[in-house]
């Protein structure tokens, strides 16, 4: 691509970005439980959870930002990666530190001020060949099932 | 347009920008109010500006989401343009409501609608009892280029 070719593609994804959208995966339905293997020691990443099958997503697509909902099993901290590839052979692409809020009792949820809002990235990450979603999560409590609810925000179009 | 054209408007909307508008809408008004569809079905299209009251080209960059239901549901609200039953959707959120709250989700990259294109968005809600409702506000960017 060419001087040209690069300048024209960045306006058009920060200007004249009529083509740009945004869509959740998963799309339609509740997000995806990504929670620990119930093996992981406290701080050590748990195995991959897929979010969407290769081959699922619009090629390119552009990884934005993330949602999570309220925790299962227990409250935790933890860092949550977002990876593409196959199973396996995950490449980690973004990390984000999340604080996990478990809902089960009643108390807790009134404790709860506020919602679990998005957390977008300055720079979106392009994911070439429609490739398979996947996240871990390392969590600061002992070995168990905890984990929260996510979906990830993708554009599509940008630069175009 | 060519290569200097490209970089000035580069360097006129990301770093001397005195003409840019940041705006609401609806402007000097309550959200608007979006019912889901049930089950994370979308629900009917809600006008959030119509078409004479965008007066130049705009560009989207987040929504401004408040709670509807006291007790709170997960949804998934889309943003969109295009006259009432020929909407495009432009971008698709997730948000978590709950007791009262509300928040702000923020594009990276705003997403551009022409000067007099009606907005609209459109919700769905998890339950699969209830169409939950949600409040709306479109946030929006005049004066880039």
């Amino acid at each position: 691509m060419g001087l040209m070719d690069r300048v024209n593609a960045i306006v058009l994804a920060k200007v004249t970005s009529d083509n740009i959208r945004y869509v959740t995966q998963p799309a339609g339905a509740a997000g995806t439980a990504m929670v620990s293997d119930g093996a992981a020691a406290a701080w050590a990443f748990a195995a991959y959870v897929q979010i969407v099958a290769a081959a699922t997503i619009t090629d390119p697509s552009w990884l934005c930002g993330i949602h999570i909902d309220t925790a299962a099993v227990e409250h935790h901290n933890a860092d949550l990666a977002i990876a593409s590839g196959a199973a396996a052979a995950e490449v980690d692409l973004a990390i984000f530190p999340y604080r996990g809020l478990f809902t089960g009792a009643t108390a807790v949820l009134a404790a709860m001020p506020v919602n679990p809002p998005a957390c977008m990235l300055p720079y979106p990450i392009r994911l070439a060949g429609a490739p398979r979603l996947a996240g871990r999560i390392r969590k600061s409590t002992a070995a168990s099932a905890a984990g929260v609810t996510l979906k990830v925000v993708l554009a599509t179009g940008v630069g175009t | 347009m060519g290569l200097t054209s490209l970089i000035g408007s580069l360097y006129a909307d990301l770093a001397d920008s005195t003409n840019l508008r940041y705006l609401v809408f609806p402007n000097l008004a309550a959200g608007v109010t979006l019912t889901g569809g049930k089950a994370y079905a979308y629900g009917a299209w809600a006008e959030i500006v119509a078409a004479a009251g965008i007066t130049a080209d705009t560009w989207i960059y987040g929504v401004e989401l408040t709670e509807g239901l006291a007790a709170g549901d997960q949804y998934q609200v889309q943003v969109g343009s295009g006259a009432a039953a020929a909407e495009t959707g432009l971008a698709a959120v997730p948000f978590d409501s709950r007791r009262a709250s509300g928040d702000n989700v923020d594009l990276p990259l705003p997403v551009k609608v022409l000067n007099a294109t009606r907005i609209a968005a459109r919700t769905a809600n998890a339950a699969a009892g209830a169409a939950n409702t949600i409040i709306a506000k479109v946030k929006a960017i005049q004066g880039l280029v």
